[in-house]
């Protein structure tokens, strides 16, 4: 049997859509505690910015004092971190919008919608019976925000069409992508794409929410706990989207943000390049470029993983390469 | 939203796989004249771009008499014939009694536990006779040479005797062994019972649930070491490394466990080859050829539908594995 040459390739060509994710100071006055805060810049010219953090106890943020308007659409989520049940929070949480500084409460996992121009804030925190999970997503690539004067809070319901359960809309017909998620949302608005089928890899529990959830924002996104190992997708290789997309992968232990506890695989381009990482980690898509499959190699603890895709809607044809 | 500043990359298609060669689906054949009576796997150097040795597989659901099917043969090399139990949760259960004759004495060696039935060049043996099948069996056998080379010999009745009663072998992991010599740290799985449990015990998540793994020094100074394994798990078969090597030429078997069709697999596979890593997606029973001192792995199952069963035949006594940082 003849022996064979072997050469290494010198670089991989995708690396630079790979990025672990920063942890950083964000934007003074609007978050107490260094947290992950990406912006355009730390992801190639994304066109939106990602933030992600833990709450371990009650707090005021997003400004930590006074209110802020930023020139662009924003949603805040909170999301709890028990893995058994995507619907509970396990905080109280309350935050003032609109001129009227009006405050709503909320205590189960929400969205918080922001558009652009609408003074928002402070979220305070008031309950955390457990730590919970805090990420936002802004889309424009800068942050910007000016800063309003300090007025009491008032009672109201005008903008209570901007708080949001943080449930995929159980009537959705179609996710638009292909990939056949609205076959798995239980009467509860939660995707079980493991237990449907999707891939072994694929999550436990999984919300998705488009832009007609979100009063019409350009954007669909994500939250899911996962934990098991292998491909996420049996339906296909690779594939893609018409506009820009980041897959954010974020670890559960509030104590320890730079702690993934998996390791997965992401293939890049139709070279279906491998990229492998085992700490929290962004995937950068340009518009139209192919990506997957994501094979998770092992898992030591749940994890949770974000979409974020810069469009109201989820085309993401399979692409065969 | 504001207009996109973001670069769209410059994407190439896929070039042509380098390895794709060395990743090949398992043949099904009639094989040799009258050595077994049913078609099974058949798969000989010629078809794994030379290696040194050939294997055959297949199932036994019934008593039956081969290898041959009647008479008694002589092959001139090495030859290893394995017979295992279908049921993955005890890979200690054969589920059969079987009986083999052995040397030109014509000893009749009878067994029902998982058992390697070793035949040193020269030795005249055959036929296996499978008296009573409690449920499927596994048989696969393997010969130390590329090509597959018989000569019939005269096969009185059998005997009873003692003489060739060491080339009997049951299938389990040798207890007194240190370390398996591979650097993959097999021997930190090794139970008490001989079976090594590399899911459970961390090596990897989807690697066996249960294995067992002779050497040389087990079947008589053979230049082989080889494995059996129940596999049913997703994900990483070893977390340790990436890429490893070993001196001597290895073929990695995946096959299914369904006795009613030789072509399932019942997983889908992600190979690496080469010191790219060399991506090979597989879910038909394959084969995949790893010349000496090529870089192979990691392994990775993406999917399991049902239990599947895997073995090493790798052409050395020993196992070194070194990891390769590639």
């Amino acid at each position: 049997m003849a022996t064979l040459q072997v050469t290494k390739r010198a670089h991989k060509e995708y690396a630079h859509l790979m990025k672990p994710l920063l942890v950083q100071e964000g934007p003074p006055g609007l978050y107490p505690e260094p947290l992950v805060w990406m912006e355009g810049k730390d992801m190639e010219g994304f066109s939106a910015q990602f933030w992600y953090e833990f709450i371990k106890a009650p707090r005021t943020c997003h400004p930590v004092e006074g209110t802020i308007i930023h020139p662009y659409d924003e949603c805040l989520i909170f999301a709890g971190n028990d893995v058994g049940d995507i619907r509970h929070l396990g905080a109280e949480i309350s935050i003032t919008l609109g001129e009227e500084r009006e405050e709503h409460t909320f205590m189960d996992p929400t969205v918080v919608l922001i558009p652009k121009g609408t003074p928002h804030g402070p979220v305070k925190v008031s309950k955390v019976e457990r730590p919970i999970v805090h990420y936002g997503i802004a889309l424009a690539p800068e942050y910007k925000a000016s800063i309003l004067p300090k007025q009491a809070a008032t009672a109201g319901s005008r903008h209570a069409h901007l708080i949001k359960r943080l449930v995929t809309d159980v009537g959705r017909a179609s996710d638009a992508s292909g990939m056949g998620y609205t076959r798995m949302i239980d009467e509860y608005g939660v995707m079980h794409p493991i237990q449907a089928g999707m891939g072994p890899g694929n999550a436990d529990q999984l919300v998705w929410l488009y832009g007609n959830n979100l009063e019409g924002m350009d954007v669909n996104f994500t939250w899911g706990f996962y934990s098991g190992c292998g491909k996420w997708h049996r339906g296909g290789e690779v594939h893609t989207h018409p506009q820009e997309e980041i897959l954010v992968f974020v670890g559960l232990d509030p104590n320890d943000i730079n702690y993934l506890g998996a390791e997965l695989e992401v293939g890049m381009g139709y070279e279906i390049e491998r990229h492998i990482f085992n700490k929290p980690t962004v995937a950068i898509c340009p518009k139209g470029f192919p990506h997957l499959p994501v094979v998770v190699r092992w898992v030591d603890k749940p994890y949770g993983f974000v979409v974020l895709n810069l469009s109201g809607e989820h085309d993401s044809p399979w692409v065969e390469a | 939203m504001a207009t996109s500043q973001m670069a769209t990359p410059q994407i190439k298609k896929r070039p042509p796989l380098e390895y794709a060669h060395l990743v090949k689906p398992l043949k099904i054949a009639a094989g040799p004249e009258g050595l077994y009576p049913e078609p099974r796997i058949w798969m000989y150097g010629k078809d794994m771009e030379g290696f040194n040795a050939h294997f055959t597989f297949g199932f036994i659901t019934a008593p039956t008499q081969c290898h041959p099917m009647q008479g008694a043969l002589v092959h001139p090399y090495d030859e290893c014939l394995i017979f295992m139990g279908t049921d993955n949760n005890n890979i200690k259960y054969l589920g059969a009694e079987i009986s083999v004759v052995l040397g030109a004495e014509r000893e009749e060696h009878r067994f029902n536990q998982p058992t390697v039935i070793l035949i040193p060049k020269g030795l005249p043996h055959g036929p296996v006779t499978v008296k009573s099948v409690e449920k499927p069996i596994v048989h696969y056998a393997f010969g130390l040479a590329p090509e597959y080379k018989a000569t019939p010999v005269a096969a009185g009745p059998p005997t009873r005797g003692m003489i060739h009663s060491h080339l009997i072998r049951r299938m389990i992991t040798a207890f007194d062994r240190p370390q398996d010599s591979s650097g993959m740290g097999y021997q930190d799985v090794l139970g008490p019972d001989g079976v090594l449990r590399p899911s459970e015990r961390g090596i990897g998540p989807g690697n066996g649930d249960q294995i067992v793994w002779l050497y040389g020094k087990d079947v008589e100074g053979m230049n082989v070491n080889f494995t059996w394994g129940f596999y049913s798990k997703t994900g990483k078969w070893h977390r340790k490394g990436e890429a490893h090597t070993h001196p001597e030429e290895e073929a990695l078997v995946f096959v299914g466990l369904d006795p009613n069709d030789l072509n399932y697999l019942g997983s889908e596979q992600e190979m690496g080859m080469g010191l790219n890593y060399e991506r090979h997606i597989f879910n038909k029973p394959s084969v995949v050829i790893a010349p000496k001192g090529f870089p192979h792995l990691p392994l990775i199952t993406r999917w399991a539908d049902k239990p599947y069963g895997f073995f090493v035949l790798c052409l050395s006594g020993e196992h070194a594995s070194p990891w390769v940082e590639a």
